[in-house]
């Protein structure tokens, strides 16, 4: 039993190997379409994994008023840019209301090299939580501790190759090069944090002295780890509260502002939105590709129904050998799963490849982390692929096995 | 070939007893229930009220912002209880798939904005033991599992309900 299922594989192996031009072509259409396949799935489960990995434990996201998707985005993706920015008085007076426990201050706008500059306080280090409530971690180094000290993420490090107590440019506006820099005021990295796979990975942290620094403005000297130093304003808040169940207050209370126009929106609910929007693109890119893999079957259903002529002397070969019309019709059966598992693999590798490759790209323009490695859908995929590969090639077998027996060995071609 | 048909037979007598058992003393429960009824919270409610109509008449004070009404405390007999309640879901914490670990559970959408926000002791704050996908905001759903009562700063209006879920589905 073994040996005749090995030598039918290798006698499919052997006739795909003298077709080896169709067989590649063919082999290359599957790969394509389960390639989509498998990456418009990995990009949606990743996408999910990172935006709800990004935000824990904060109750309200403040800035400016605008949509909340926008102010999710901008405030703790880094993505997209802000509206407007809320005046340090306001931020004071909601840090001070009573069902505050703690408040983060977020100054944005800025880049390092294509990296987007942080202006916050050590509270920052104190109360940001991500994925699942943990807490940011150095490294090395240490927070800030003058108004020119700057703390990385792990990819910023490792992409720059930067160390502490190296000194750094920091650069008006958010481009990869500008040329309003501020050669006068160096930075250098006093620590650098722990990788989180969130976007703080990619983020240059200062002091709100920091980014005064930076626009020429005149800051005290002295430990900025523990100051009061008041800017003119921020760009967006992170709140924490005593009590969830006051959230709607204080929503409520921020929402209807008098002194300026500024939002507060839940994290949680605003995550919901986005997924809600990114469903319709999603159904609709995974039903694209699965028409794709269903052409890709269809190539292949194609080029085993158009060889089967010109492989009726082949055919009748191995029946006088002593194959019965029976082995003819696993013979193709086995071509088929031969081509889909071929194709399934190549495309998944092509994923991996594609994956290496964008993955820098994908965490700074769209703040997606890709992870590498197969999935549990990836071998649902292989499987399916060849599944239907066998299934649908039995179509192609079933001609074969009639001709075989039809056929005499004098076949005219 | 008796034994098993018997076997199978009590087994089904016991599965059947303990589901009515299990739904006997789950109590089923509605947002007025949450409210108790002593005439401070009931003066409260109505104070309330009022506010409700000063802002439909747009006179001076209706710029003030609708507050969240000073808690009127906890219904304390719930503390406890299994119940079941239905209610809009207010996510807070997502697991890495994008599935709600907590939420608040409250009587309207909680992006109802024509509403002053509901009360502490009329949202639920819910935790789940295990991530559960929330399909839309905007609809309904039945929360199951241990109501607790909490008194902790009472004076900020927090003094709410936490309800361990045990299971939840859509309201239909």
């Amino acid at each position: 039993m073994l040996h005749s299922l090995f030598s039918t594989l290798s006698l499919a192996g052997k006739s795909l190997l003298n077709r080896r031009a169709t067989a590649l072509l063919t082999v290359m259409s599957i790969a394509v379409s389960v390639a989509l396949l498998s990456a418009v799935e990995r990009v949606r489960t990743d996408a999910q994994t990172s935006f709800s990995n990004t935000i824990s434990g904060t109750d309200l996201i403040i800035g400016a008023r605008s949509g909340e998707l926008n102010l999710l985005l901008y405030s703790v993706f880094r993505i997209g840019s802000p509206t407007n920015s809320i005046s340090w008085e306001s931020f004071r007076e909601i840090s001070e209301r009573r069902e505050v426990a703690w408040t983060i201050p977020l100054s944005l706008g800025d880049a390092h090299r294509g990296f987007r500059v942080v202006g916050t306080n050590t509270d920052y280090f104190e109360h940001y939580r991500y994925a699942d409530k943990r807490l940011l971690e150095f490294a090395s180094g240490r927070g800030f501790v003058t108004a020119t000290d700057a703390v990385i993420g792990a990819e910023v490090a490792a992409e720059l190759g930067y160390a502490v107590g190296d000194s750094i440019v920091v650069s008006h506006g958010l481009g990869n090069v500008s040329f309003v820099t501020h050669d006068d005021n160096p930075f250098s990295v006093s620590g650098i944090l722990a990788p989180t796979g969130t976007p703080v990975d990619r983020s240059v942290h200062v002091s709100l002295e920091g980014i005064d620094v930076m626009h020429g403005i005149d800051v005290p000297d002295g430990d900025v780890s523990n100051s009061d130093y008041a800017p003119q304003d921020i760009t967006a808040a992170l709140v924490g509260l005593n009590s969830r169940v006051a959230i709607f207050t204080l929503q409520r209370f921020i929402n209807e502002y008098d002194t300026e126009p500024l939002m507060a929106v839940i994290p949680g609910v605003a995550l919901q939105q986005l997924w809600g929007l990114i469903g319709v693109a999603e159904t609709a890119l995974f039903g694209v590709s699965a028409m794709v893999v269903l052409a890709g079957v269809l190539g292949l259903l194609t080029t085993l129904l158009v060889s089967l002529n010109e492989r009726r002397r082949e055919m009748a070969v191995l029946r006088s050998v002593g194959a019965r019309p029976a082995h003819v019709f696993i013979l193709l059966l086995t071509e088929a799963a031969i081509l889909g598992l071929a194709g399934g693999l190549t495309g998944l590798a092509m994923v991996q490849a594609a994956v290496i490759a964008a993955r820098s790209w994908a965490q700074t323009e769209v703040g997606i982390q890709l992870g590498i490695g197969f999935r549990p859908f990836d071998l649902y995929i292989l499987a399916g692929i060849v599944v239907l590969s066998i299934v649908t090639s039995c179509i192609p077998a079933w001609r074969a096995y009639r001709n075989s027996l039809a056929d005499g060995l004098t076949v005219r071609v | 070939m008796r034994t098993p048909v018997r076997w199978l037979m009590t087994a089904f007598l016991l599965l059947a007893l303990t589901s009515s058992f299990a739904a006997d003393d789950m109590r089923v429960l509605n947002w007025p229930d949450l409210l108790p009824d002593d005439p401070a919270a009931l003066s409260e409610l109505s104070g309330q009220g009022s506010q409700a109509t000063q802002l439909f008449e747009h006179d001076e004070s209706s710029t003030a912002i609708p507050d969240q009404p000073q808690s009127v405390g906890v219904v304390d007999e719930l503390n406890g209880e299994r119940v079941l309640l239905p209610g809009f879901v207010v996510p807070l914490e997502l697991a890495d798939n994008g599935k709600v670990t907590e939420f608040l559970l409250v009587p309207y959408v909680g992006a109802c904005i024509h509403y002053p926000p509901p009360p502490a002791n009329q949202i639920v704050y819910v935790v789940l033991p295990k991530p559960v996908e929330v399909d839309s905001l905007w609809l309904p759903y039945w929360v199951a599992g241990e109501l607790r009562t909490e008194l902790r700063e009472s004076d900020l209006g927090s003094a709410g309900y936490t309800l361990a879920a045990e299971y939840m589905e859509l309201y239909e």
